[in-house]
């Protein structure tokens, strides 16, 4: 069966314009949660989020499909999170919300926020190619061969970043989570 | 089975995995090894933790579309020339009393050069306003599309899209345009547009459509773009 985004992306070109607005709309609210997490501030999720859709449209023309969509798009939204990190020089643990580290269901004991707290600045903590790949795996539930495709690695170098970032997660929270008692 | 392909199957589990619970070798391997068991209780409070986030305030969708669209006008205007003229830099430059005033005089004894001989030709005019000239690839429009003072008209270069990129920007203007404005004759006529398989003629009908406008039409137009572009 042919893939529904390579379908609309023809319609498009062959100028059916609404075909790309079904794409923002199939994808802005995906796109918006993964920059959010990236950088923390909802305004410029939101800011980067259009833009990746912005930039889509100029190089739609040059997509080769060689990739799925959605990994290209992903890939396209995590450049400029990347950029405007860079430009920003804000780490995205300085102005982390807590929102984001889901603590505000009233049920969770202090101690449960503390250490999903904890967790997060943990994952800030490592570095880049891992925590976008702990990300992109466990809270997008993409396979290691779409992750390796947005970060522009060997599946391989996917999976290792993955083990090594398991590593250091299991070092720092091992004690605060009781994770090494049998 | 091993450590090493116990860790290689526990993150090759994706959530539904996680969810089914685990059998056969991996099960009786985890049963022994604290060291699996912890990675995969990890795997499990990462996904239960890096959950969807939960903004203050959850955008309006349809919102965030049009602003996409937005976006797209004002790529296709700015785009073209942003790239070489730093307007807002320009523009902090010339706010210090001692370039403005140096730029100031520059521009008046070039004016004075360029523009006196005309002046004293009966049949020539300053152009200051009016319909805007068009052509297929250079829409001309008055200067209050950007808040630039020193410019009576601006050329918006469209060469950089394609024709299937400019059409889509032309008619999303268009429709944007003619319902912010209610110019009713406008938005009556945009279903009946050619189709993009024209993209020439699409094109030539918008232009055509500018070049017959009023002017006063043309500055609710460009006032309407003015608003539209800061979004």
């Amino acid at each position: 069966m042919r893939d529904e985004d390579f379908q609309l992306i023809d319609d498009f070109l062959e100028g059916d314009q609404a075909a790309f607005e079904t794409l923002v709309r199939k994808y802005q609210k995906e796109i918006y949660y993964f920059v959010l997490r990236i950088v923390g501030n909802e305004e410029e999720a939101k800011d980067i989020a259009q833009m990746a859709f912005v930039n889509v449209f100029r190089s739609l023309k040059r997509f080769k499909k060689e990739s799925k969509f959605k990994t290209w798009l992903y890939k396209i939204a995590l450049n400029l999170c990347r950029n405007h990190l860079k430009k920003s020089r804000v780490t995205p643990s300085d102005e982390l919300d807590p929102n984001l580290a889901g603590d505000d269901d009233p049920a969770d004991s202090l101690i449960e926020k503390e250490k999903r707290r904890v967790l997060q600045r943990a994952i800030e903590e490592l570095p880049e190619k891992q925590r976008l790949t702990v990300i992109l795996r466990t809270y997008r539930d993409l396979s290691y061969a779409d992750v390796s495709s947005i970060l522009g690695c060997s599946e391989g170098a996917a999976k290792a970043n993955f083990h090594f970032a398991l590593q250091k997660l299991k070092k720092k929270l091992g004690k605060l989570y009781g994770l090494q008692k049998s | 089975m091993d450590c090493k392909k116990a860790e290689a199957l526990i993150t090759q589990m994706n959530r539904s995995d996680l969810e089914r619970g685990l059998d056969g070798p991996l099960a009786g391997h985890l049963d022994e090894c604290v060291e699996c068991r912890t990675s995969l209780e990890l795997v499990k409070l990462l996904q239960d933790t890096l959950t969807e986030p939960r903004p203050k305030r959850e955008p309006d969708w349809n919102d965030f579309t049009r602003q996409v669209e937005h976006r797209l006008i004002a790529d296709a205007y700015y785009g073209n020339w942003r790239g070489r003229i730093n307007l807002g830099g320009m523009m902090n430059r010339l706010f210090r009393p001692a370039f403005g005033m140096g730029l100031a005089t520059a521009a008046l004894i070039l004016a004075f050069f360029v523009a006196g001989p005309s002046l004293y030709r009966s049949d020539s005019k300053i152009p200051t306003s009016g319909p805007a000239s068009t052509s297929v690839n250079t829409v001309s429009l008055p200067a209050t599309l950007i808040s630039s003072p020193m410019e009576d008209r601006v050329s918006l270069h469209l060469d950089h899209l394609s024709r299937e990129e400019l059409s889509y920007v032309n008619r999303a203007l268009l429709r944007r345009v003619a319902a912010q404005e209610r110019l009713d004759g406008i938005r009556d006529d945009i279903p009946s547009l050619p189709g993009i398989a024209h993209p020439d003629e699409d094109v030539e009908e918008v232009d055509y459509r500018l070049t017959n406008l009023e002017p006063g039409e043309l500055q609710r137009i460009s006032h309407a773009l003015e608003h539209m572009i800061p979004n």
